[in-house]
């Protein structure tokens, strides 16, 4: 039972191992907005599927140092890109959680953009075309030759009025 | 039991082969003895899956860890409820379930009442019992449920302390029951198509499954999301996983299909799009079970097992080829009662707009979830594409759907005029842009969260519109008193009214969507006993911390007395769970919920003089995108009800020279 | 394998022979099959169709979707597509001679006439 209680601490004292020696990284938070802007932009590569912002350091002992890492960059006074070309040097566009926007990545972003362009283009046309093939035709109204005929179909029309109602 | 169990699957195999055989022989023959013969299989085939199920169920409620699934998803000190459910946390198990559900539906269509005598039954059973040979083949030989050790373990591996929620009781099985409803339109349409029946009957026979289907995948969705809010101790609730995308991608094109059906039902046109999109909303669900059970993308939800992804990549690409093979032979049958619309301005146009849409915004998640492996084989290089890419990509796709689904009420079926438009908009929108205004003035100015607010409010007003002026008219044609008025109206046009409530959950999860992912806040602090932390008008105050056990589980919690402008709101218990057969701890969060936003509390780590650490979250507006989500199903049920009106769809007919 | 007892033997046994009695029975019977003629069915569906498309053409104008011009014209489409299946109707109904309910109809008719012409001046 207390056997829990010390992983509890020893994970403490892998987290905060680097706090107790350098002072100054304790400033920024790691739920910090700074922080977030920085770290959100790599993927955590332990399996979690989540980025370094959001991945727990508890449960996934690689974000715990890549943090560390981070957090002294930042202190070094590093700014967000600087950072990110420094990683996507040593491990390639794999490390950043969403693909760069130049080169052939940039397709990822532009692509579903273009398709969806093409197509309501191609929507906009084929409904000219269904309207214009109506257009070409004659409204029809009704006419009627005389009298007698006109109130037999307003009878009608009135009858029909009745049996729609049923439906109302 | 061993051989009993593994009897049901291969006769199960067996009679799946037989019927496909028989039933296509039937069909060839036009022997209807035959036909009936498959028919008995298919009700047998039924008997098969339900008793394998129950064989798995007593299996895992009895811990027979000889078994090996038993023994890798169950331990002895499970609650049952958790034993039983461990029938869906492996791939075996949850491809039984998928099995059942499909035979469950197949007895449903073939002998409900409605579809007696109708000669597309046998095509659908053929088409539906493909997919259970298929199944089958897979339980029998490929993911094995009832598979021995060779020796008889003590204890089981346990299960995941992750699927150890209610969410994950529910979240699995809604899901299964969405991707296998999806199948029941696609084999209508193949059926229609292949008997030459080109006109709208499989679509009025399918359109209460395909509802279910689609409020099942929604559902399965938001569950899911529902449980990774609660369960994973991470604040969010949708990540854009592969796994994640495979469950949203038919969800969008089913509600593309939902829509654009009526345009066939009222004006027999666009019958070619609707077969493509439900074949390729069929293809998609298997294309998720490829993504999930074959491993080639990381996700959290990846099961172990391999090769068994292979084996659906083949079964979707054969599915789909004959499928196109069909549409393209009867192609020309289709193409020629091709309609005309009359107005560039109808309701028409607009669930096309809408279509585009959700099919774009489809294709943009598919292309997001293929995009690493497009990479990788391009040029060599991997690329992770998560949860930026899709947020950023998706956000405008969707937020131009509202608008679409704001405007789309004021506007008439065949021809509205700019004119008539102009009159309906004018004020919800003058209301809107004076609400966006008044919000930026209280301080909202996070562009996406004003534009995306406005549009909501335009949304609200029209639709409240709708139902208002509904009322008006039908009260000037009946002189009803208003509440009869307003309950006539929507009974007799369930589906409309059915799906205007639909919209208005969809409008409430976009709320909390908006509220909850531009205006969050979080804090991580560590602070000693006694102390306390402050996150906007909160105050936590750190009072103690404990553990206790509970089963063979340590349990580490924090007391948390949180204040809210001074006023106390209760004491709290963040948990952190050390389980006794499983590595990792997992946290339970402390949720403190309202109309307003969730304060969400994890407890972190802590030291031996009680020094904890916490994360803090102040997540606005959950509680919407749950209350939204209630409201899809009350309107996704109101539409499927079966009363006895509102079952007659209007048709309408071009322009006729002919008549006078 | 050591797991397998006579019960499970039994109840495999069983299993089996539910399956094949459920294939087998619908072989040895012989079944027909209901034809039912649907023309008139279609009539009436086509019918209730449009007189829904009518109330909701009605619907739409009242809740000024669409214009005056576009609504009469409208109206005036399905309503004599409904008044030509009416007159088929008539003609299918004709056939076999009911001469109460004929009679009855005329009565009917005769009645809206009378409404009819005495509502006249009011126009609608």
């Amino acid at each position: 039972m207390k056997n829990k209680i010390y992983i509890g601490l020893l994970l403490i004292a892998v987290i905060f191992q680097g706090s107790i020696f350098q002072v100054e990284a304790r400033q920024i938070n790691y739920k910090s907005a700074e922080f977030k802007a920085v770290a959100s932009q790599f993927a955590c590569t332990c399996g979690c599927g989540q980025d370094h912002y959001e991945c727990d350091p508890n449960t996934c002992n690689l974000t715990t140092e890549f943090k560390k890492d981070l957090v002294e960059m930042m202190n070094k006074g590093w700014d967000k890109d600087k950072i990110r070309k420094y990683y996507v040097n040593i491990y390639g566009e794999e490390i950043l959680t969403s693909p760069e926007k130049s080169g052939f990545s940039l397709m990822a972003w532009v692509l579903p953009f273009v398709v969806l362009g093409a197509a309501a283009a191609a929507l906009f046309f084929i409904i000219r075309k269904w309207v214009k093939k109506k257009g070409a035709e004659e409204v029809v109204v009704t006419e009627y030759d005389n009298t007698e005929e006109e109130v037999e179909g307003e009878i009608l029309s009135s009858m029909i009025d009745e049996e729609r109602k049923k439906y109302l | 039991m061993f051989l009993f169990a593994n009897a049901t699957i291969y006769i199960g195999l067996a009679i799946a082969i037989y019927s496909l055989l028989i039933i296509t022989l039937g069909i060839s023959t036009k022997n209807q003895k035959f036909i009936n013969s498959g028919k008995g299989g298919l009700i047998a085939l039924f008997v098969c899956a339900a008793l394998a199920m129950l064989s798995l169920f007593y299996l895992l409620a009895t811990s027979q860890f000889q078994y090996e699934y038993v023994h890798d998803y169950t331990s002895s000190e499970l609650p049952i409820i958790y034993k039983l459910t461990a029938l869906w946390a492996g791939n075996a198990g949850s491809l039984l379930l998928w099995t059942f559900f499909l035979t469950l539906y197949m007895v449903m269509i073939v002998f409900s009442r409605k579809m007696k005598g109708n000669p597309m039954v046998p095509y659908i059973s053929a088409i539906l019992l493909a997919n259970a040979v298929f199944f089958f083949f897979i339980l029998g030989f490929v993911a094995k449920p009832f598979l021995l050790l060779d020796t008889v373990p003590i204890e089981g591996k346990g299960l995941n302390p992750m699927l150890q929620n209610p969410g994950m009781i529910i979240h699995p099985v809604t899901l299964y029951l969405g991707y296998v409803g999806l199948a029941i339109p696609f084999a209508f349409a193949m059926a229609a198509l292949i008997l030459k029946n080109v006109d709208d009957f499989w679509i009025k026979a399918t359109r209460r499954w395909t509802i279910i289907a689609w409020l099942f995948l929604s559902l399965g969705n938001i569950f899911g999301g529902q449980w990774a809010y609660v369960e994973l101790g991470w604040g969010g609730y949708w990540a854009w996983d592969p796994v994640e995308n495979a469950s949203f991608m038919p969800w969008l094109t089913a509600t593309a299909f939902l829509h654009s059906v009526m345009i066939q039902e009222r004006k027999n046109m666009l019958k070619i799009w609707n077969i493509s999109l439900i074949i390729v909303s069929y293809a998609l669900t298997l294309f998720g079970t490829f993504l999930v059970r074959s491993g080639v993308l990381t996700s959290v939800h990846a099961f172990a097992n391999s090769n068994l992804g292979l084996y659906f990549l083949i079964f979707m690409a054969v599915a789909v080829i004959l499928a196109l093979y069909v549409l393209m032979s009867r192609y020309n049958m289709l193409k020629r009662s091709a309609g005309e619309f009359q107005s560039f301005v109808s309701k028409e146009s607009s669930f096309l707009v809408n279509n585009l849409l959700l099919v774009g915004a489809a294709f943009a998640v598919f292309w997001g979830t293929i995009f690493p492996l497009v990479s990788e084989a391009v040029r060599g290089t991997k690329v992770t594409v998560g949860l930026p890419f899709f947020n950023k990509v998706e956000a405008p796709i969707l937020l131009s759907m509202m608008f679409v689904m704001a405007v789309c009420p004021m506007l008439a079926w065949q021809r509205s005029t700019v004119k008539n438009l102009k009159k309906n908009f004018t004020i919800p929108a003058i209301l809107a842009v004076l609400g966006m205004i008044l919000m930026v003035k209280l301080g909202i100015q996070k562009a996406w969260a004003v534009i995306g607010y406005g549009v909501i409010i335009l949304l609200l007003i029209t639709h409240y519109l709708e139902f208002y002026r509904g009322v008006k008219a039908r009260r000037k044609m009946t002189k009803e008193t208003p509440f009869v008025a307003l309950y006539r109206l929507m009974i007799r046009n369930r589906r409309r009214y059915g799906g205007y409530i639909v919209h208005l959950g969809i409008a409430f999860i976009t709320m909390g969507i908006i509220g909850s992912q531009n205006y969050d806040l979080e804090t991580m602090k560590t602070v000693d006993l006694g102390q306390s932390i402050e996150i906007k008008d909160y105050r936590l105050n750190y009072e103690r911390l404990d553990q206790k056990r509970e089963g063979i589980n340590d349990i580490v919690y924090a007391d948390i007395t949180v204040f809210k402008n001074g006023k106390k709101l209760g004491s709290f218990q963040p948990e952190k769970v050390f389980y006794g057969n499983w590595e990792q701890p997992s946290s339970e969060v402390a949720i403190i919920s309202s109309l307003k936003e969730d304060l969400y509390i994890v407890l972190s780590a802590w030291e031996d003089d009680g020094r904890a650490t916490f994360v803090v979250k102040v997540n606005p507006m959950m509680n919407w995108l749950w209350f939204g989500s209630f409201m899809i199903v009350i309107g996704a049920l109101f539409a499927v009800w079966n009363g006895k009106y509102g079952n007659v769809t209007p048709r309408y007919t071009g322009v006729r020279r002919e008549v006078s | 394998m050591h797991d397998i007892t006579i019960i499970s033997m039994i109840f495999t046994a069983a299993l089996a022979l539910v399956c094949l009695f459920l294939i087998l029975s619908p072989l040895f019977k012989w079944d027909t099959y209901l034809h039912v003629s649907t023309k008139n069915q279609d009539l009436a569906s086509t019918k209730e169709a449009l007189l829904t498309t009518l109330n909701e053409i009605e619907f739409e104008y009242k809740m000024d979707k669409i214009s005056h011009a576009d609504y009469k014209s409208l109206k005036k489409q399905y309503e004599s597509e409904v008044a030509s299946i009416m007159k088929e109707e008539e003609q299918i109904t004709d056939k076999p001679v009911d001469q109460e309910l004929m009679a009855e109809v005329e009565k009917e008719i005769e009645a809206q006439m009378k409404s009819y012409q005495s509502k006249k001046g009011e126009g609608k």
